[in-house]
Formats: structure tokens, C-alpha cells, sequence
């Protein structure tokens, strides 16, 4: 029987498991690990969470204008100076 | 021909939402500046090419995101491989030395994904998070995890092996986690 991995070993499974197809081996030892660990479960669903929300931010901020100016203007003036240098 | 306004109005209708997306990517509020600046450069000199398949700010995002991956890709271009930190830097402090459990509860993340989209007070706050990362692993997580890229494209931006990407992206996991637990999640 294989021992049970730590919460270490099962961090990097969780994480390697978004990017690679984990092998059978390792996706039975983190599926038993989750079982019985529910701190290490509760990370999976965060980091899970947390993927899902910035794909639909990645979309957001190409579709939406945000709402308050960041850029100083400052730095706004400055860049159009350079595009009309450009321009010739 | 597709109808693009006066290059003149970019700066005004576009810097910032551009600039937003920049920080995302690049959490270094200069090198996004450069970023956008060549943006805006670079969409002068191809504004004939404009399809008008997409809307204006669609394209201006598009040349951003090759000016993104071009800017990472040079400043990888010469640093080798093995110059790569031991993997388990920044990993070992949130684990028990000996019997390797968490240190701490991860605490639970109660989130409706629509609401975080608007609040730029979140944002800021994971902005930030992402500052406080190595630049390489800050840059790892955001090509996987926002522009969405594969894997191997990742690689051949940063110049680092599949295994070395693996251990960014965990050490970004793990870190921004732990970052928006204490600066978010735990005040809401």
C-alpha cells in the first residue's frame, strides 16, 4: 500500500494537476490525501475558484472600460507628444 | 476600409483600460507605461491593417499581447535555464518543517466570481499580491493563468524547462493564495 502523501507533496500535486495530466500514481495518492484532509481539499477548491474568476476577468477587462482613470495624465501626455512626433 | 477613430483619441479612450490589463500582466507600473506607449506606436504605423473584425480597443489589446510576450521573451532570451531558483523556495515557510502539513487554515473563500469583477478594490489588492512575487513567477502565473497560453509556449517565452514552470506556477499558487487569504478574504 502506498503511504499517505504530506499536505507538501500534495501542494505540488494540486498545483501540477492544472497543468499537466497528473499520472495515475500521483492522482490516486492526492485523491486519497483530499479524503482525509480538508484543509488541502479547501485549497484545491480556492485555487480552483481562483482560476475561474480571472479567465472571466481576462474577458472583463477586454470587453468592459474600468471605471476610474489609473493612468496619470502625466503619463497620458506624454505618449500622445510621442504619437505626434510620429505622425510627421 | 474599416473606420478607426483619430490616433489622437486612443490615448484618451483606451491608456487606461489598456494600462489595467498591462498591470496584470506586468505588475511594474514603468515597464506597463513602456508597454502601452509601444502599443500605441505600433498600432500607428499598422493602422492600414485594421480589419475591423473587432473593435478598436479588441485590436489595441491584441498588439498589447504580442508586446507582452515580446518584452518577456527578450528579457529571457540570454538567462540559462539552470539559473532557476531550488524549487522549493518561498514553498517551505507555509509548511510544518516536520511532518510537512499546513501551517495555517487555508480559510474559506466565500465569492460570487460576478461580483469580484467589478469591485477594483480586489484587484488592486491581487495586483499587489502579484507585485510582492519573483518577476519570473509573477509573469509564469499571469501567461498561464490570464492570457491563457500553453504550456509550451510558456516555456519558450521564459526560457525555463516544463519541471521549472511547474514549480512557478506552484510557488505563485501558493503565495498569492496565502496574499489574497490575509489581504482579502479574511477582512470581508
Amino acid at each position: 500500500m502506498m503511504p499517505m502523501i504530506s499536505c507538501k507533496k500534495a501542494s505540488h500535486l494540486i498545483s501540477e494537476g492544472m497543468d499537466r495530466r497528473l499520472s495515475v500514481r500521483e492522482s490516486i495518492g492526492l485523491k486519497i490525501h483530499l479524503l482525509m484532509c480538508g484543509a488541502c481539499a479547501q485549497v484545491l477548491k480556492q485555487l480552483k475558484g481562483l482560476r475561474r474568476l480571472l479567465r472571466a476577468y481576462h474577458i472583463h477587462l477586454q470587453t468592459k472600460s474600468i471605471s476610474s482613470p489609473i493612468l496619470s495624465q502625466t503619463a497620458k501626455d506624454k505618449i500622445k507628444l510621442v504619437l505626434i512626433s510620429q505622425k510627421g | 476600409m474599416a473606420y478607426l477613430s483619430n490616433p489622437q483619441q486612443w490615448v484618451d479612450s483606451y491608456a487606461d483600460d489598456l494600462y489595467a490589463y498591462a498591470l496584470k500582466m506586468i505588475p511594474h507600473p514603468d515597464q506597463a507605461e513602456n508597454l502601452i506607449q509601444e502599443t500605441f506606436l505600433a498600432a500607428l504605423k499598422s493602422k492600414d491593417s485594421f480589419k475591423g473584425n473587432s473593435s478598436e480597443k479588441t485590436w489595441l489589446i491584441g498588439i498589447l499581447r504580442h508586446k507582452i510576450t515580446d518584452h518577456l521573451r527578450s528579457k529571457y532570451k540570454e538567462v540559462p535555464t539552470s539559473s532557476l531558483v531550488p524549487e522549493d523556495v518561498g514553498i517551505d515557510a507555509f509548511f510544518d518543517q516536520i511532518n510537512e502539513t499546513l501551517k495555517k487554515n487555508p480559510g474559506s473563500w466565500d465569492f460570487q466570481p460576478d461580483q469580484l469583477l467589478n469591485k477594483e478594490e480586489f484587484w488592486r489588492t491581487f495586483e499587489k499580491c502579484l507585485q510582492h512575487l519573483p518577476p519570473k513567477t509573477a509573469e509564469a502565473f499571469s501567461l498561464s493563468e490570464m492570457e491563457q497560453i500553453n504550456s509550451k509556449e510558456i516555456c519558450k517565452v521564459l526560457n525555463v524547462t516544463p519541471t521549472n514552470l511547474w514549480s512557478l506556477l506552484h510557488r505563485a499558487r501558493v503565495q498569492l493564495r496565502q496574499c489574497l487569504q490575509i489581504n482579502w478574504f479574511e477582512h470581508e
